[in-house]
Order: structure tokens, then sequence, then C-alpha cells
């Protein structure tokens, strides 16, 4: 039970301490909002969350990032509403629009949908920027956490407890 | 890192998503009834629920079994169940998030079922449509009853015997007026009369016992023992005569009085039997009125049973549009110009069957119901649903609901070739009642609704027919021969009514071949049974005349020959009063005259 806990956390560190990390949790944190801005229920979600699931990107960072860009997601509606808006009614996107909208599955999508089409512009504008702050932030701050981690011992902690047997009820 | 994909990491991740596909297809029944509960309640605004669903994904069928819809007026009701609905999907469309029926099929249909449990979602929802007044219960109903007052007064009046109408005359009034004021007249001039002999007599009296004549030889100086009676009783005696002259004044004055009384008196004789003469009978039925009254509530029902099922499919009809936004799909869908819009679902095909209730007979029914839809206004064509009632007669009921512009338009139609008619009663015994042989009856009814306007007609026949009259003040009278003749006449009955107004207040106009030959019959009765109740009347008041006048002047007579011989006695008495102080009064003046000084005498 203890170990359940236990293991994202540590699988979180063993993510920032390894070599990659930076770039695997940038990823990851960049896939993870795009994710969370955007409306669940159709399929543009599901591909996201696919393409999250597929890509070599730490899974806790997508996690976390999706739960905390859910939250966020919400309030930024009235702006991906209208930034949605905004390129939707576009005139030169009405014939591709149209000819998309007629192929199978992509009523499915919800990309004809304000707030859909307009959280996935907000998140496709911030990949970037988000995916280099965090892989900045990985670089700068990781031979701090390394160097503590290590003085501390925490990841043999992290081990021992969840490799410690369960103790039996009576 | 060798390359963006990770094949070892992804290979293990489509094999969840396998599963997670299995999951899918092992829980999709599931899924799908709580989408199609939550897109039912959504709709109907009541409870929804489905007992099972069966899903098949390749060929697309959903399955729904015991599927009940609460209603949300009546949250203890539903307002459908049905026993299995299968719904064949195109796949196409439902690629393209559409769904279409193409062919549907609900079997054991039951409208107004109870509910173990309420059927409501949230007490706090608000529809905005309000439950508009109840279609009026007594179409024509005032109609009816002036009908009922009209046939109930004709009875009276032919009910009122001769002798009563009489007694509303105006000579009659007259007469007994006089009747009542002459012997009074009379009975006053007699006492008058026996009062001025008493007082005659008293004062012959009063003379009598003073003045006695052989007292009055041996002693006049008596005489003016009280001179101041004596003087009041001349003054008495003659006033007393002055009395009897006014009297013969007031009697000549009353002869004249009776001239003008016993003239008043054959002049409205006179105008009696000129108004009785010129007597027109009433207006009689109106036909219409009487058709109103005869089939009015035997069609009421029918057009009401008609227009309260109309209304309650109004009422539950889903208004679709107005449905709040998913939560889940939040913002607004952008409709890219070029693409036609489709409406969200669409049921181009639906078989149902079932049964019903309608004035607590059980019928069985089955139809089909064509292009329900969720946006009648983007699928462009208006939802018809044909339905055939078999019961005890065949109904065949055909709907036209056009939704496709703002304002709500409906076309129905009613056929009931051969509906089976017990014998039944048309109108109320104690107006005028009407026993229809058993038969068929063909009925015909066309309703178009725009917005809550109503523009209809309905036609009723039943061929052949025989109508025997009821009613109980005219059993037996003649006519009631009348009547029964003409209504032998009538080999069919056939009645048109016009339907108009709102829904919730329908107005109509019936008319009726009964009515028109109905009311002849009645009318033509009554013309004919009022002439010789005129001429009855007549006849009696000539006679109740003749004989009140000659009892009037007998009386008249015979007061008056008593009157005159009172007078008589009473002039006689005065007038010897009169004499006796006439023949008195020279003494009284020779006595008074000796009691005067001698220088005064020469005076007298």
């Amino acid at each position: 039970m203890f170990s359940k806990v236990v293991r994202p956390v540590r699988t979180l560190i063993e993510a920032i301490t390894s070599e990659d990390a930076p770039q695997r949790l940038a990823l990851g944190v960049a896939l993870g909002m795009v994710v969370g801005l955007v409306p669940k229920g159709n399929l543009t979600a599901v591909v996201l969350l696919g393409l999250a699931l597929s890509v070599r990107a730490s899974l806790a960072a997508v996690v976390g990032a999706a739960g905390l860009f859910s939250v966020l997601g919400v309030w930024l509606d009235p702006l991906a509403h209208h930034l949605g808006l905004r390129v939707l009614t576009q005139t030169w996107l009405q014939p591709v629009g149209a000819r998309l909208y007629d192929l199978p599955l992509f009523p499915w999508t919800g990309l004809n949908n304000t707030v859909v089409f307009g959280s996935l512009m907000l998140g496709l504008a911030l990949f970037w920027p988000v995916y280099h702050l965090t892989a900045y932030g990985c670089r700068r701050w990781r031979p701090w956490l390394v160097d503590r981690l290590g003085k501390y011992r925490v990841r043999e902690a992290l081990v021992l407890v969840e490799a410690a047997p369960p103790r039996r009820m009576r | 890192m060798s390359g963006w994909i990770r094949w070892s990491y992804v290979l293990p991740r489509l094999a969840v998503v396998g599963l997670f596909l299995g999951l899918v297809w092992w829980r999709l029944d599931a899924w799908v009834r709580r989408g199609l509960v939550a897109a039912g309640q959504r709709v109907a605004g009541a409870k929804v629920e489905i007992g099972s669903v069966d899903t098949r994904v390749l060929n697309p069928e959903v399955r729904l079994r015991h599927l009940c819809v609460a209603n949300r007026r009546d949250p203890m009701q539903n307002l459908f169940e049905a026993d299995e609905v299968v719904l064949a999907l195109d796949g196409d469309s439902l690629l393209r998030r559409k769904f279409v029926v193409r062919q549907g099929q609900a079997r054991g249909l039951r409208f107004g079922t109870e509910r173990a449990t309420s059927g409501a979602l949230d007490l706090r929802a608000e529809w905005g449509d309000t439950e508009p007044g109840g279609v009026a219960e007594a179409l024509g109903q005032p109609v009816r009853d002036a009908v009922m007052r009209q046939v109930r007064q004709l009875g009276e009046l032919l009910r009122t015997r001769a002798t009563d109408q009489i007694e509303r005359l105006e000579s009659v009034r007259v007469f007994r007026q006089l009747a009542e004021r002459w012997p009074a007249e009379f009975q006053r001039l007699e006492a008058r009369l026996q009062s001025l002999r008493q007082q005659a007599q008293t004062l012959r009296e009063r003379f009598q016992g003073n003045l006695d004549p052989k007292q009055l030889a041996r002693h006049p100086k008596r005489l003016l023992e009280d001179p101041q009676a004596l003087v009041q009783a001349t003054a008495e005696a003659e006033d007393l005569y002055r009395q009897l002259a006014d009297f013969r004044v007031e009697v000549t004055r009353l002869a004249e009085q009776l001239r003008a009384d016993k003239e008043a008196l054959q002049k409205a004789q006179e105008r009696d039997l000129q108004s009785v003469a010129q007597l027109i009978p009433p207006q009689g039925v109106d036909p219409e009125g009487l058709s109103e009254y005869l089939l009015g509530p035997d069609v009421s029902r029918r057009v009401t049973t008609v227009l309260r099922w109309v209304r309650w499919a109004r009422q539950h009809w889903p208004r679709l549009e107005e449905s709040a936004p998913t939560e889940r799909l939040r913002g607004v869908d952008v409709l890219f110009s070029g693409i036609r819009k489709r409406p969200d679902w669409v049921i181009e095909h639906l078989a149902i069957d079932g049964q019903g209730q309608m004035d607590d007979q059980v019928f069985r029914f089955r139809g089909t119901a064509k292009d329900l839809c969720s946006q009648p206004a983007w699928y462009g064509k208006p939802a018809t649903v044909r339905i055939e009632l078999a019961g005890n007669s065949v109904v065949e009921i055909e709907a036209r609901i056009d939704r496709t512009s703002p304002s709500p338009r409906d076309h129905v139609v009613v056929r009931c070739p051969a509906i089976e008619q017990p014998p039944r009663l048309l109108g109320d015994p104690e107006g005028l009642a009407l026993v229809v042989s058993p038969g068929h009856t063909r009925l015909d009814l066309v309703l178009d609704l725009a917005e809550r306007e109503l523009l209809g007609r309905l036609e009723l026949r039943q061929e052949p027919v025989e109508l025997v009259p009821r009613a109980e003040w005219l059993a037996g009278g003649p006519w009631s021969q009348e009547l029964e003749s003409a209504l032998a006449q009538i080999r069919h009955v056939e009645a048109t009514v016009e339907i108009s107004g709102l829904i919730d207040r329908p107005r109509w106009r019936l008319t009726s071949n009964l009515g028109t030959q109905v009311a002849q019959a009645v009318n033509h009765g009554f013309r004919r049974l009022f002439e010789k109740h005129r001429e009855e009347l007549l006849a009696l008041a000539g006679r109740r005349m003749a004989d009140g006048l000659a009892q009037f002047d007998a009386h008249v007579v015979a007061r008056q020959e008593q009157l005159a011989r009172q007078f008589e006695l009473t002039s006689a008495e005065i007038q010897g009063l009169r004499e006796l102080v006439a023949q008195r009064t020279p003494r009284m003046g020779d006595a008074l005259r000796d009691k005067l000084p001698s220088n005064l005498r020469l005076r007298f």
C-alpha cells in the first residue's frame, strides 16, 4: 500500500536525476499542458493523450501537468473561446474546414468547437516556450538536486521503503 | 536518445490500448445506456430509465428493453413506456457524429402508465411552458342551455291552462277591482244613511221629550227652561237636512262613476279580446340551436378528446433546440460555410405498436413515425405520424407535425369509417330527447393548428337511423304524435362541426339535418297547438266577461234599490223632524216674548 504512494515519487526523482532528464521532463510537461488545456470528451483529447503516452516523455510529468492545466484550462476558457472563434470564422479557413468536417471521424474531434480549437492553439503556441523553460530549469537545478538527494540518500531510502514487505494485519 | 519513438516503450502501451479497447467493447452497452439516459433526460426533462441495452458496432444497432420516460408534469406517471425499442443506425452518419436511424421499431408502447417512484429530475427546473387551461369541457354548453330553456318554455306555455291565463287579462283585473270597490262603496253609503237616520231619530226624541204638545199647551213657559239646547237642536236638525241634500248629490255622482267604470271595463275587455286574437306564437326552436342541443354533448366529447390528445402531444413534443449545451463541450460549435446544417439525431422511420386508453376503453394501435429529429428547422421536413387504432371500431390518425419554422404548425386527420354505436339518447328527457337506434357512424375530422390557432372540420354521418322522441311533458300529447311522424321521415343523421378559436379555448358551430327537421316538426306542432289554445282562450275570456258583467250589474242594481229604500226612509225621518221643528218654533217665540221687558216685546 505504502509502496504505491512511494513509487511515483521515486519515479519522478529518477526522471529528474537521470542523464537525459531535462528533455524527457520538459516534453512530458509540455505535452501534459496541451492535454490538460484541451477539453475532454472528444477525439482530439484522446489523440493527444495517446501521443503523450507514446513518445519518450516522463509519464509523471505528463500526468502532473495534465492535471494542473485541466484546472487552469477552465479559467482560460473565455480566452480560448475568443481565440478559437477568431480563427474558425476566418474566410480563408471555411473551404478547408468544410472539407475536413465532411470527413469521417472529424466531427468527433470537436475541432469546430471554439474552446477545443482555441485551447489546442493556445497549447501548441505555449508548447515550445514551456518545453524550453522546463528544460532550462531542469539543467539549472539538477546538479543541486542530485547533490542534495545523494547527500541525504533519499533515493536509497525510497527504494528500501518500496522493497520492504507489507506488514500483515493480525 | 535513439529516436523520438521508443518502441520498447510504445509496444506495451499499445497492449494497454488494446486492453482499453477490449474494456470499451465490454462496457459499451453500459456507456451507451448512460449516454442515452443523459440525452433522453435532457430532452424529456424527467427521468429516463432503460432496463437493458444491447449495442452492435459493426452493423450499428441499439436495442433498448423496458424503456420508461417519466412525465415531467406528473412525475408519478410515465409519459410513455416501451417493451422494446430497436434502432438501426447509419454507420456513415455515426462516423460524422450524427445519429440517423434508418429503420426503428418501438414495441409495446403505452402512454400515461403509473410509476412506483417519482420521475422528477430537479424540482427547481423551469421549463417555461405553463400548462394552458383545460380544453373547454362543455363546448356549446350555453347554446344547449338556451335551447333547453326554449323547449321548456314552449312546454310550459302549452301546459298552462286557459283558465290560468285568463287571470292575467286586463279586463279580469279591472273587474276584480270593481267587484272589490263597489260593494265597499255601497256599504259606506248605507252606513252613512243609517247614521243620518239615527241622528234624526235621536233629535226627534229630544224634541219630543222637551216639547211634548200636551205639556207645552199646559205649561208654555217650560220651553224656556233650556233655550240653548233648543237652539242647538234646531241647528242640528238643519244640519241633518243639509247632509241629506249632500248625500243626494253624492248618489248622483256615484251613478256617473258607475257608468265610467263600466265603460272602462268594456274597453279593457275589448283590448283583451284584441290582444288574445293578435297573440303571436313564440319564435319556436332555432334549428342550429336544436342541433347543438341534441348532438352537442356527443360531438363535444369526441372533439374534446381529440383536442386533448393534440394538446398533450404538443406539450410533450421535445423542445430540443432549447436544450442546454453539454457541460463537456464548452464554447460554440462553428459551422463552416458551405456545410448543410444537419440535426444531431434523426429517426427516418419508426414502426410503433402498443396500447392506449380512451374514454375507459382500451385499444391497441400500430403505425409509423417518420422524420423525427432534434432540429426540424435544419432537417427541413415535418414529422409525420400515422396510427391505426384497432378496438371496437377502426380509427386512422394521421398527424403532420411541422416545426421547420419558428411557428409550430400541425395538421391532424382522424378517420373512423364505421364507429359502432349502441342505442343512445340525444338531448334531455326533461326538455326534449330523441332515442337513436343502434348503427354505424362515420367520422372524419381535419384539424389545422398554427401556433395556438385552431381551424378544423368534423363530419359525422349515421345511416340508416330511426328516431323516437322522448319528453316527459309531451308524452301522449298531440305534439308528440306530430313529432313522431316528422322524425319517421328522417333516415340519416349527419352533422358538420366547424372548429375555430384557440387550442385551449376552441369555438365551434354545429349544423345538422337533425336540428332542422326536428325544429320544423316541433315548431309546426307548436303553432298548431298554439292556435287551438288561443281560440280556447278567446272563448273562455268572452264567457268569463259576460258572466262577470251580468253578475256585477245584478249586484249593483240590488244594492242601488236597497240604498234607495234606505234613502227614502232617512229622508222621511229628517223631513218629519224638520216639520216638527217648524211647528214648535212659533210657540217658542211667544214664550220668549213674554219673558222680555215690555219695551222690547214690540220688536219680536
